[in-house]
């Protein structure tokens, strides 16, 4: 009777251990994540959304490296000796639709623009029922959110497509990116704009930008986009249009804002601008890489040390040996001149001496100075002397010049002048094959048998160069086109 | 032993006072040795009074009713016989070709062969014990048909996935459900990075030398209790247990050797490199450079080669890698306990530097009964520690592999003036630096894997029982990755990198079930059981790095000597599944079998819309050799027919949260936190649903000849896949359920006993398993990949590339097909069309084998093959074929187009491939990837047992293995080994491994 009634006892448990097995227990909290349709309903929230913004911008994908170096390595001033296979598609200008390099700026600058676009609407949503100092917070993170996506918009046009404007010719109604003023919804057709109609949104985004930044302020922070950042991505951007007056205008707006009117003269003082984090004080803009916070094996300090770039000889024999940017030349212990080894240049962090500790500074005030003298030049009404002072200021780095008369005199020699002094100024910030392709001049690319001077691709056309849109883009289907002849423009 | 004597002393005494009843006795030994067949079940027919055989095979019944007239004896894998009752009784048992009384553990119990209507496959734990390898999971195939192993690495311990009847889904992280004694267990492997293939897996943490049996499940009739996990099959483990009679004390002691096995990457020497080098060096600068010029620029300048040094670095990196293997375990029963206790060691080196794998492991499997109640626990504890590094298909400098074929040259010495100080070479990368064991770069795994299933069953009346089961099987992994301050050129950056990667995932499934089972009129049988199960699963991860190891000269890669803080991550998720589910059995006479079962689970990982899923199957067989009519035809010794139809499910997302739409945090930008929109809500994300549809038979002939055929067609609908969205999204992919594929396809197994006496037998056996599959429907028409496409119509391994169409003799340019179809040629890479060249499936896997015993040897040989899959190297265009000068395979630094070559095979080698000649991805590396293997062979000798009985021991056994002897592939592979990952990709492959080892087994 006992064992009868324990093992009926024993079975009643086991069997009621049946129930409570439904729904309720299929309910698993995300312990990283929150629901996307709400995510963005405080200030802070938005804020966050920010913050993951600028995480996907700064990310080596994109601004942190590929979208960074793109412009340099498919140009004169960079060397690669061969001896490790990063990027060299880009160098040797083989890439292909399945490259990495685009593939990567397309995701993430794609990234950047959604994540803005959604930190953009979130501020809005909220504008009308936060506080007075909430309203100024939404107002900078709306700012900045509209500056980010201007600068990967401006990227990707000049990646992905043909360059607006080449010494005059218009190119404005060539294929362009995708742009969109709201995220794109999953599973929705998109189309790419023209060229025009691209940096239309991109002019757009920065007015809204920097109107917000006039009114409500910015962070003071150069690891956040702020006005005077955003006035000097106007005037490159203006530059790029050949709208010079505005591109002069927003330039000495950068340098004003900034308060930054001078540079080093110093090969110390030079180099120390490349120490770390926020060392150089001629940037209005960088990004916050740090020794905790870096790309690592895939940082552009990396690039330009271990995987084996470096300045091209051509650059190294523009520099004068009395010019302080010597002052970051450094080359490895181990570097041949057949062979040569960089130490990384403007990433290679001399404070700690790890290049995957610097960063990118991605709007500086050298440039903007450049701007103004290339603007003062090309202008329907050129201003020779404006041109001279301005570049000057950056001229100076070589000690040999002091003043203006040390310069060339005449538009056609000053603007000869300005384009070997942007190389020498601009090395390592990616302009360069977008400078040679707006400018329209013959340009030279694939250094090779260092340390003599030789390219593989001498006086090419590289106005044309165009990099596809990612195979995988199209391969998805949802209505990007390919840029027809795209290889066409690649010198061969 | 004492207990068990006593037991029986007062038997004898209880048997002697009864009347009417007599005692039965005898002794049970086996026909092949005439050796006693210890545990054997005696039972008096048509009665449940029985016993089992003692250590001598003797057996005593008492009390038997004089009205009983045979005996019916039993054991596994033996020929039960039923003989009739007489004094002194000797009864030989043979072994069974038929298999028809073996125990198959199917789902949430066991059956016999007899009356199993579902298709599995069956393998006994001492095969598995013939591989050399930490990793039980790759014996499977060749001793199961139906299975592919994709054992791209041969690293010890290292992953590789498994198909059963094809790839049964699109996403290739679907895998089968392992089942362990009963307890489900995982199998998802774990890592710190997600792309370098470099996982230990968990399937190693398993001592083989432990199992008894594996079970493989394939059809519906067999899967479908499984329900949402079992659309790619099950695969269940059957630990060893104890058994009746005697304390069995089992050491095992197994030692060897491995070494690269057999292949065709023969790269160039020095001074063959470099006459390519300048030759190609000339071709890309014609104006600066003559050959000579050329030559001397890279022999002096590039190179520094002092014209002697020729180092072969692959071989520099290889090795003779030792294997020692000791297992011990103690089997036996006291009364109605059984138990099973064991404990094994392995250290087995990699053939290459700086990968190897050692387990600790344990296990105690212990039931009881008491009346009627029963109990028991299965539990296991391994410790392992994995060495290994990356094997990005994408290459890694820091992986040797990779580094000896792509960044050191023949002309790059190992050391420095023949000292001892590496030679970084031009890169940096010396991979014997790198892997250097005190001062070199480390990737490490410590693996704790703890399964534990505490059982009670309570027996009813009328055949009820209850049972419930609750498993835990927890992994708990820290991965370890140092970046030497010494050798590595990104590791010296940092003065030393430490990453620490720990991770812990728990499964904890409890499963309650009533079940029933009686037999009416001696003819009428019925099996149900109705059951319900909870699963919960947890995972945990944390992340950390420091750098700056200030005594990393001397050694010391520990990361509690770092100075700074790199950062840190963590992470949690979670999945339950909720399920009820029954199974009914009924058979007549021995002869019709039916069976059903239905399965509703529910699951946390799917859309809040579709959540439930209700997974159901049917079977019947006939036993056509039990009917009567059969009875004239003597060759027929057996004949079933089997019928199965079902569905079954797969919820395996590589995401648990694949369903919702969410902003994650942690993508913290300047010190402060930030999030990022990562997942698209999709509340209608289901399960992938396969109908599984089996037809098969068993037959055998002459007690000799066992023949097992099946066809089976299974199609997937609402294939999980992970679309592709427009980038412009912000988002790359999302999960949905997006089509229909199919396999289809028949194994066949063969085997035979050839010759037959009282000292030798031998048997032969093949199979072969052909499948074919196929996408049949998918809602975007075609989603393409890199090298591959899934279509409508088209295998789903498709491989889509441009097709390589030889050498143009004029220009020494590659050509490509220029149209989709057809023989125009063009040089231009560019303009090529993209050509259908052939699937990663292979059409037909199977093996063949022979299997020997007599005089006390026993011998088996095993061949493996597989046909009709092709293989790409995504590796070949860099390395090998590659013309950025690294390394060239001989053959093409031998016959590479030139102007007096004008009939080479390849291409004019062009420093940096102007002409996209071996650059780009096309069909020139894509190969087929037939082989035949040469897999197994196996030579064991058990001393006589007079002899070793002298000296207490009841077997002793030596053996020699060998594993993967030869490799014949076809001839246009140029490898290292011919399996691929599972999307038939390899790159820089860790070479397949040929071992040899030696063992002794004794059995107290």
């Amino acid at each position: 009777m006992k064992n009868n009634i324990l093992k009926y006892l024993g079975a009643f448990l086991v069997a009621g251990s049946l129930s409570g097995c439904g729904n309720d227990f299929l309910k698993t909290d995300m312990s990283n994540a929150i629901d996307v349709n709400t995510a963005l309903n405080s200030v802070s929230n938005v804020g966050n959304a920010l913050n993951g913004t600028y995480y996907r911008f700064f990310q080596y994908y994109f601004a942190g490296n590929y979208a960074t170096v793109i412009g340099d390595l498919a140009s004169d001033v960079v060397y690669w000796n061969g001896q490790t296979g990063h990027e060299d598609d880009i160098y040797q200008f083989t890439y292909q639709d399945t490259g990495v390099s685009s593939q990567y700026i397309w995701e993430y600058g794609y990234k950047v623009v959604d994540n803005s676009s959604r930190v953009i609407q979130g501020a809005k949503n909220l504008q009308e029922e936060v506080d007075a100092d909430d309203k100024v917070e939404l107002s900078i993170y709306e700012a900045e959110a509209y500056a980010l996506r201007a600068y990967a918009n401006f990227v990707m046009v000049n990646v992905f497509a043909h360059q607006v404007k080449v010494d005059g010719t218009d190119f404005s109604d060539q294929l362009g990116i995708v742009v969109s003023d709201t995220p794109v919804e999953a599973f929705a057709k998109v189309e790419r704009t023209t060229v025009g109609e691209s940096y239309k949104a991109i002019l757009s985004d920065l007015d809204n930008a920097i109107s917000l930044f006039e009114e409500y302020g910015d962070r003071g922070s150069l690891f956040y986009f702020n006005l005077a950042a955003a006035y000097g991505l106007a005037a490159r951007v203006n530059l790029y249009l050949e709208d010079f007056d505005n591109a002069k205008k927003y330039a000495q707006a950068a340098i004003d804002e900034s308060g930054i009117t001078t540079l080093t003269y110093t090969p110390e003082g030079y180099k120390a601008l490349y120490n770390y984090g926020a060392s150089n004080t001629e940037s209005m803009f960088a990004l916050a890489i740090t020794q905790n916070d870096n790309w690592s094996a895939n940082s552009c300090g990396t690039l330009f040390s271990t995987y084996d770039y470096s300045p091209s000889p051509w650059l190294l024999s523009i520099l004068q040996p009395n010019d302080v940017r010597n002052s970051i030349m450094v080359f490895a212990e181990d570097s041949k001149p057949e062979v040569p080894e960089f130490g990384g240049g403007k990433f290679a962090c001399f404070a700690f001496g790890n290049p995957a500790y610097a960063t990118n500074y991605l709007i500086n005030a050298p440039e903007m100075f450049l701007i103004k003298a290339e603007s003062d030049l090309r202008t329907a009404d050129p201003n020779i002397e404006d041109a001279r002072e301005s570049l000057l200021v950056v001229a100076k780095r070589n000690l040999d010049i002091t003043s203006v008369e040390d310069l060339p005199a005449t538009k056609e020699e000053l603007l000869s002048f300005l384009r070997d002094e942007s190389a020498r100024e601009l090395f390592q910030e990616g302009h360069r094959l977008f400078d040679i392709r707006r400018w329209g001049v013959k340009g030279n690319a694939y250094a090779y048998n260092a340390p003599n001077i030789n390219f593989r691709f001498k006086n090419v056309d590289l106005s044309n160069v165009i990099f596809p849109i990612p195979q995988d883009e199209i391969n998805a289907g949802f209505g990007v086109v390919q840029t027809p002849d795209w290889t066409a423009g690649r010198p061969q | 032993m004492k207990r068990l004597l006593s037991l029986l002393a007062i038997m004898s005494v209880v048997v002697l006072s009864a009347l009417g009843q007599r005692t039965v006795s005898g002794q049970v030994i086996s026909g092949e040795d005439n050796q006693p067949v210890i545990g054997a079940t005696v039972l008096v027919k048509g009665s449940k009074q029985g016993t089992a055989t003692d250590l001598d095979g003797r057996f005593v019944i008492n009390n038997v009713p004089s009205e009983a007239k045979a005996i019916v004896v039993s054991y596994i894998g033996m020929v039960t016989e039923e003989v009739a009752v007489s004094d002194n009784m000797l009864i030989k048992l043979w072994p069974s070709t038929n298999n028809l009384d073996d125990v198959v553990v199917v789902g949430y119990g066991t059956t016999t062969r007899a009356a199993f209507t579902g298709a599995a496959s069956v393998m006994d734990g001492d095969v598995v014990d013939r591989k050399n390898d930490a990793n039980f999971v790759k014996s499977l195939e060749g001793n199961v048909t139906g299975i592919q192993y994709n054992n791209s690495t041969s690293m010890p311990g290292q992953y590789g996935s498994i198909y059963i009847r094809g790839m049964g889904s699109l996403s290739s992280s679907s895998q089968p459900l392992y089942v362990i004694d009963g307890m489900p267990v995982n199998s998802d492997y774990d890592g710190m990075y997600s792309d370098t293939n470099n996982y230990f897996d968990p399937m190693a943490a398993y001592n083989p030398n432990d199992i008894e049996s594996i079970t493989v499940l394939k059809d519906a009739s067999a899967t479908a209790i499984y329900g949402s996990r079992a659309a790619n099959g099950v695969i269940i483990v059957n630990t060893k247990k104890g058994k009746g009679g005697k304390v069995n004390v089992t050491l095992d002691v197994k030692q060897g050797f491995s070494k690269m096995a057999n292949n065709n990457m023969k790269f160039a020497n020095a001074r063959q490199s470099l006459d390519l080098f300048a030759k190609g060096y000339v071709a890309a600068f014609p104006d600066e450079y003559t050959y000579d010029s050329a030559y001397a620029f890279l022999r002096d300048d590039y190179f520094e080669w002092d014209g002697k040094t020729d180092v072969d670095w692959m071989d520099a990196i290889s090795r003779n890698a030792y294997y020692q293997e000791y297992n011990a375990s103690v089997a036996g029963a006291s009364g109605d306990t059984h138990y099973y206790f064991s404990l094994g060691y392995l250290d087995t080196e990699g053939i290459i530097v700086g990968s190897d794998n050692q387990r600790y492991s344990g296990r105690v499997n212990l039931d009881t009964k008491y009346q009627w109640l029963s109990g028991g626990i299965n539990a296991q504890y391994s410790y392992n520690r994995n060495n290994s590094f990356s094997q990005a298909t994408t290459g890694s400098m820091t992986a040797p592999v990779t580094a000896a074929m792509s960044s050191m040259t023949p002309f790059d010495p190992i050391y420095i003036d023949n000292g001892t100080e590496y030679n970084p070479g031009a890169t940096g990368y010396n991979p014997l630096a790198l892997m250097d064991p005190d001062l070199g770069d480390l990737s490490q795994v410590t693996n704790q894997t703890i399964n534990a299933n505490p059982w009670m069953q309570i027996n009813l009346p009328y055949g009820i029982y209850v049972k419930t089961n609750f498993g835990v099987n927890i992994m708990s992994q820290r991965q370890y990755d140092y970046w030497s301050a010494v050798y590595n050129p990104q590791g010296m950056d940092y003065n030393g990198l430490g990453q620490q990667y720990n991770s812990n995932s728990s499964t904890l499934t409890w499963t309650n079930l009533v079940g029933w089972n009686y037999t009416f009129n001696d003819k009428n049988v019925f099996d149900v059981m109705i059951a319900q199960e909870m699963q919960r699963y947890e995972y945990r991860s944390e992340y950390y790095s420091k750098y700056d190891f200030p005594f990393a000269a001397d050694g010391m890669r520990n990361m509690a000597t770092a100075g700074t803080d790199g950062g840190s991550d963590y992470y949690e998720s979670s999945s339950r599944l909720a399920s009820y589910f029954g199974s009914a059995n009924y058979s007549y006479d021995s002869r019709y079998y039916l069976s059903a079962s239905f399965r509703r689970d529910g699951s946390s990982v799917f859309g809040r819309n579709k959540r439930w899923g209700n997974f159901w199957s049917v079977g019947a067989k006939w036993r056509l050799g039990q009917e009567a009519f059969m009875r004239n035809y003597d060759v027929i010794k057996n004949a079933d027919i089997r019928i199965t139809y079902g569905t079954v499910g797969n919820q395996s997302l590589p995401s648990l949260y694949a369903a919702r739409g969410y902003y994650a945090a942690g993508y913290n930008y300047n010190q402060t936190p930030g999030m990022v929109p990562e997942g698209i809500e999709n509340p209608d994300l289901t399960w992938e649903t396969s109908r599984k549809f089996d037809v098969g038979f068993d037959l055998n002939l002459w007690n000799r000849l066992n023949v097992t055929f099946d066809y089976y067609n299974e199609d997937t609908s609402d294939a999980l896949y992970q679309v592709p969205l427009s980038f412009t999204t912000g988002l790359d992919a999302t999960w949905q359920n997006i089509g229909k594929i199919r396999n289809r396809g028949v194994e066949l197994g063969l085997r035979g006993v050839v010759f037959a006496n009282k000292d030798m037998s031998v048997s032969l056996f093949g199979n072969l398993t052909f499948n074919q599959n196929k996408v049949i429907k998918l809602a975007n028409g075609a989603i393409e990949g890199t090298y591959q496409i899934i279509e409508e119509g088209r295998p789903y391994r498709q491989f889509l590339m441009k097709e390589y169409a030889g050498v143009d003799a004029e220009t020494g340019k590659a050509l490509y097909y220029l149209n989709q179809e057809g023989d125009e040629t063009t040089d231009n890479w560019q303009a090529a069309a993209k050509r259908y060249v052939g699937s990663a499936d292979p059409k037909l896997v199977g093996a063949f084998g022979l299997n020997a015993d007599g005089y006390g040897f026993d011998v088996s040989l095993t061949f493996n093959y597989r046909t009709g899959g092709k293989v790409y190297d995504s590796g070949h265009r860099f390395t090998g074929w590659g013309m950025d000068m690294r390394t060239p395979l001989e053959c093409v630094a031998l016959d590479s187009w030139t102007p007096e070559n004008k009939n080479a095979k390849y291409p004019q080698y062009i420093y940096g491939d102007p002409y996209f000649s071996s650059s780009q991805q096309s069909s020139r590396f894509l190969m087929s990837g037939n082989f035949l293997r040469l897999s197994n062979i196996t030579v064991g000798y058990t001393l006589p047992q007079k002899l070793t009985r002298k000296v207490l021991m009841d077997k002793v056994r030596f053996y020699i293995n060998m594993d993967n002897v030869h490799t014949w592939t076809a001839s246009d592979f140029v490898g290292y080994n011919p399996e691929t990952y599972s999307n038939g990709v390899i790159a820089w492959q860790y070479p397949a491994v040929f071992s040899f080892t030696g063992g002794v087994q004794i059995v107290f």
